[in-house]
């Protein structure tokens, strides 16, 4: 079964994401594909808190979740599948996982950073991993929740940061 | 004194505090941090260290954030082990009077305590119980 939704959110497990886009795509497990967080148990039990009893949640690393995606791991499931970043959702696709598009829901301030939308912040090395994705055949649309009008993200950019280039 | 900080989504804290203060009076040792719509964890974080060292720490520190499972939940939890402070989630108005009120008087886990049975008692089918009053 094709993935439910690939999102990138540096909040990762959110209300957005619980209350929004769970329902809306119909996901039966979330996975948050992440080293980091796979690799610290304090961020494991955040991810945990409050998601509803119907949903499955997992955290693994990047690896992972690309092996499970080229062998068919999730295949019974609805998967809504979370990166904290670009440069992951790149590392996922490099090894092998594939989706149509991923959503850009949010990346938030950082210092050095440039402003496109309320809840997204890039720098030129982003749109590199961006532009890599894009070469990839994936569509990358912009929207915090699932009842945005969904921005194509070239067109965002173009539109607000025109000055801004990989 | 117990210390007392709000941290939710938008500007709610803010509302939150000035609400509160405006039913038991302006009181110290009280702070908001708001999580702004723009903002990631890790400015939460800052925004939250800072407010913490601007209150009175002797007695503990009582965080109320509003939504279990949310970004300021998720901020604050990972900084919580090793310091005498309890979080409690789903504040309301009355938690938070509850909270200036009794923290006095309470020790920092009575307080918590407290705190959480009002809030609990708080959430009401006030309908209900007023028809049954009636009765």
């Amino acid at each position: 079964m094709p993935l439910a939704l690939v999102r990138i959110d540096d909040r990762l497990i959110h209300g957005q994401v619980v209350e929004g886009w769970a329902p809306r795509v119909q996901a039966t497990h979330l996975v948050v594909a992440s080293d980091q967080a796979a690799a610290d148990p304090v961020q494991r039990a955040l991810l945990s808190l409050a998601v509803p009893a119907h949903l499955r949640i997992s955290c693994c690393s990047i690896q992972e979740a690309a092996r499970c995606s080229r062998v068919g791991e999730w295949d019974a499931d609805r998967v809504l599948l979370l990166f904290a970043n670009a440069n992951d959702a790149a590392l996922w696709v490099e090894a092998g996982g594939t989706c149509p598009s991923i959503n850009v829901g949010g990346l938030h301030y950082a210092p050095a950073k440039t402003q496109v939308s309320t809840a997204l912040f890039l720098n030129h090395e982003d749109l590199r991993v961006f532009q890599q994705l894009q070469r990839k055949g994936i569509r990358l649309e912009v929207r915090a929740l699932p009842l945005d009008p969904p921005l194509d993200f070239w067109e965002l950019l173009a539109q607000t940061v025109p000055h801004l280039q990989p | 004194m117990i210390g007392l900080l709000i941290l939710t989504h938008g500007r709610l804290a803010d509302e939150f505090l000035a609400t509160a203060q405006a039913i038991v009076g302006k009181e110290p040792g009280v702070a908001a941090v708001s999580l702004l719509a723009h903002e990631g964890i890790p400015q939460l974080q800052e925004k939250f260290r800072q407010a913490l060292g601007a209150l009175p720490q002797t007695d503990g520190v009582l965080v109320l954030v509003d939504m279990v499972g949310g970004t300021p939940s998720h901020a604050v939890l990972p900084l919580v082990q090793g310091m005498s402070m309890e979080v409690l989630a789903g504040v309301n108005l009355y938690m938070l009077v509850s909270a200036l009120a009794h923290r006095g008087h309470l020790t920092l886990s009575a307080l918590t305590q407290k705190v959480l049975d009002d809030g609990r008692r708080s959430v009401v089918n006030i309908k209900e119980a007023f028809l049954s009053k009636l009765q």
